[in-house]
């Protein structure tokens, strides 16, 4: 009854290891379903979304944040849709937006770059060489992302309960491996993780509703309480409190 | 019958780890224990070793080549041990070490940051500052001395199949973990790969013989078939050789023993 995130490099066999992991748990599996949601929720074009998940310039965000705004309202879905529980989400750096829940297992998978190159090949018909540069073209350009969104080296294990290598360990034991972990009592809900849960949800639902007014915003939640602080709070506190009173789970509204 | 290294961050139950998956696999744990053959075969005193496998290197060392050599020292002993299986090394760059051997189950041990100050605490009896600086200053060392020898970043994870971090999976879980992973038979050494072991090892053994005459040495063994290469001049060749006859009877894998001069990659038969 727990969450499990796995992140990954492409064309490293993400998606059918999640899948597997998904249905021996009797879990459901989510990716893109996140983005769609976060489409439908803030009219975004998903394509758009998207980009923000693999933007590494940050010069749009210089200019308009919107990187930030529509990180956020990927946040805001994918919280929603950790917090419904028995879930395996796949995708890029989802562990990033949930943290301080012990229910959630965080893996990440990899796989020797030559096996990479002749999945890549095979799925896209193209030339060793190409393969070979479109993929490592990637990395760095994700590793760039990575630092530029969360300040973190993307490649640093610290941040994941396991990192498994598909290429050595193999697809059928990397699903028992993370299968087993789930397991673990360590990774089931307690009162205190559901709730951080919901409070995770409940923030970073606040904050994509507030960001495209107000960039500099940040938002933390406590048992339905809410704790805001921008620097627009002297002339526009009011007019916050009042929007984001009426939100659903909002108990009180504390301006900071 | 698998080999299985375990690198750990210091104060990271890696030890613990370690010794867990030995006792319910069977397989023989391995770590300083090295060391101190090594110290005994070569004559080196085992504090000096364990500074060079340790410390960062000085420039001083960048000029005399010691470390290089103590680390041959200690790969040999290190493939002497596990060239049979059902061995978990743990301990300093047993995963580079042993790089060449791709049958190897290579593993990386972590800790969640509040768990390791809490064990240095409570085993070197300092406080809270001086454990979170004791820890800092060996992970830098570690990541000096890898980077200087082998030119990569213990904490990349490329390096490894199964990185584990010891917070909300418990060093109970992680031997789990481990023995699961071991158990497949990608990782099962054939009559193939001890084959080659044994050939790495012999290699690796007059390597350590040799590095005294040539410190850039290199030595390949197939099959008991050992090629030396150098790159000094004939006279230090023929002394490789008179040192070579005098070694054969302590090594009863050794089928024949030819010297060449000059790179060995240019030194293809064609």
């Amino acid at each position: 009854m727990s969450v499990v995130i796995i992140s990954g490099e492409s064309h490293c066999r993400r998606e059918e290891i999640a899948r597997e992991v998904a249905e021996a748990l009797g879990y459901v599996c989510i990716s893109r379903e996140v983005l769609a949601e976060a489409s439908r929720r803030y009219g975004l074009p998903e394509e758009k979304l998207e980009e923000a998940l693999k933007d590494s310039s940050g010069f749009l965000d210089r200019l308009s944040n919107t990187r930030s705004r529509h990180l956020a309202c990927f946040q805001a879905a994918l919280t929603a849709a950790l917090n419904k529980d028995n879930v395996v989400y796949h995708g890029e750096a989802g562990h990033m937006f949930v943290s301080e829940v012990s229910h959630v297992l965080g893996v990440r998978l990899m796989a020797d770059l030559e096996e990479r190159v002749v999945i890549k090949m095979e799925k896209e018909g193209m030339p060793e060489k190409k393969a070979r540069e479109l993929l490592l073209k990637e990395s760095a350009q994700r590793n760039r992302w990575f630092l530029s969104v969360f300040g973190l080296d993307g490649m640093d294990s610290g941040q994941f309960d396991l990192v498994i290598n598909v290429t050595q360990i193999g697809p059928e034991r990397a699903v028992n491996i993370i299968v087993e972990t789930a397991r673990d009592v360590k990774f089931q809900p307690i009162t205190y993780s559901v709730k951080a849960m919901q409070d995770q949800e409940l923030a970073s639902r606040v904050r994509a509703a507030l960001i495209d007014a107000y960039p500099d915003v940040t938002v933390t939640a406590r048992n339905g309480d809410i704790s805001i602080k921008t620097k627009a709070m002297k002339k526009r506190g009011t007019f916050i409190r009042d929007q984001v009173q009426g939100m659903e789970g909002v108990v009180y509204v504390e301006l900071g | 019958m698998a080999i299985i290294t375990i690198s750990r961050g210091s104060y990271s139950k890696g030890k613990e780890v370690a010794e867990g998956v030995a006792a319910r696999l069977g397989f023989e744990c391995i770590s300083r224990d090295i060391l101190l053959e090594a110290s005994d075969r070569f004559n080196i005193p085992e504090m000096k070793l364990l500074h060079a496998m340790h410390d960062a290197p000085s420039i001083l060392d960048k000029f005399n080549h010691g470390q290089v050599a103590y680390i041959t020292h200690i790969q040999s002993a290190l493939l002497e041990h596990v060239k049979a299986g059902n061995v978990v090394y743990h301990g300093l760059a047993g995963h580079i070490l042993l790089e060449e051997i791709k049958k190897v189950l290579k593993v990386r041990i972590l800790a969640n940051p509040a768990l390791r100050v809490a064990v240095v605490m409570e085993r070197e009896q300092v406080g809270e500052k001086e454990a979170r600086r004791m820890i800092a200053r060996v992970d830098e060392e570690r990541r000096k001395w890898t980077r200087r020898l082998y030119g990569v970043d213990p904490w990349d994870p490329s390096l490894y199949d199964l990185v584990i971090y010891i917070d909300k999976i418990k060093a109970e879980g992680a031997i789990r973990l481990i023995c699961e992973a071991a158990s497949q038979e990608a990782f099962l050494l054939t009559e193939d790969d001890r084959q080659k072991l044994s050939d790495l090892a012999l290699a690796c053994k007059l390597k350590s013989e040799l590095l005294d005459l040539d410190h850039n040495v290199t030595v390949t063994s197939e099959y008991g078939n050992v090629v030396v290469f150098t790159k000094t001049d004939n006279r230090k060749a023929r002394k490789m050789e008179e040192k070579l006859d005098s070694l054969v009877g302590r090594f009863p894998e050794l089928h024949n023993i030819e010297v060449r001069v000059g790179d060995p990659k240019l030194s293809v038969d064609v």
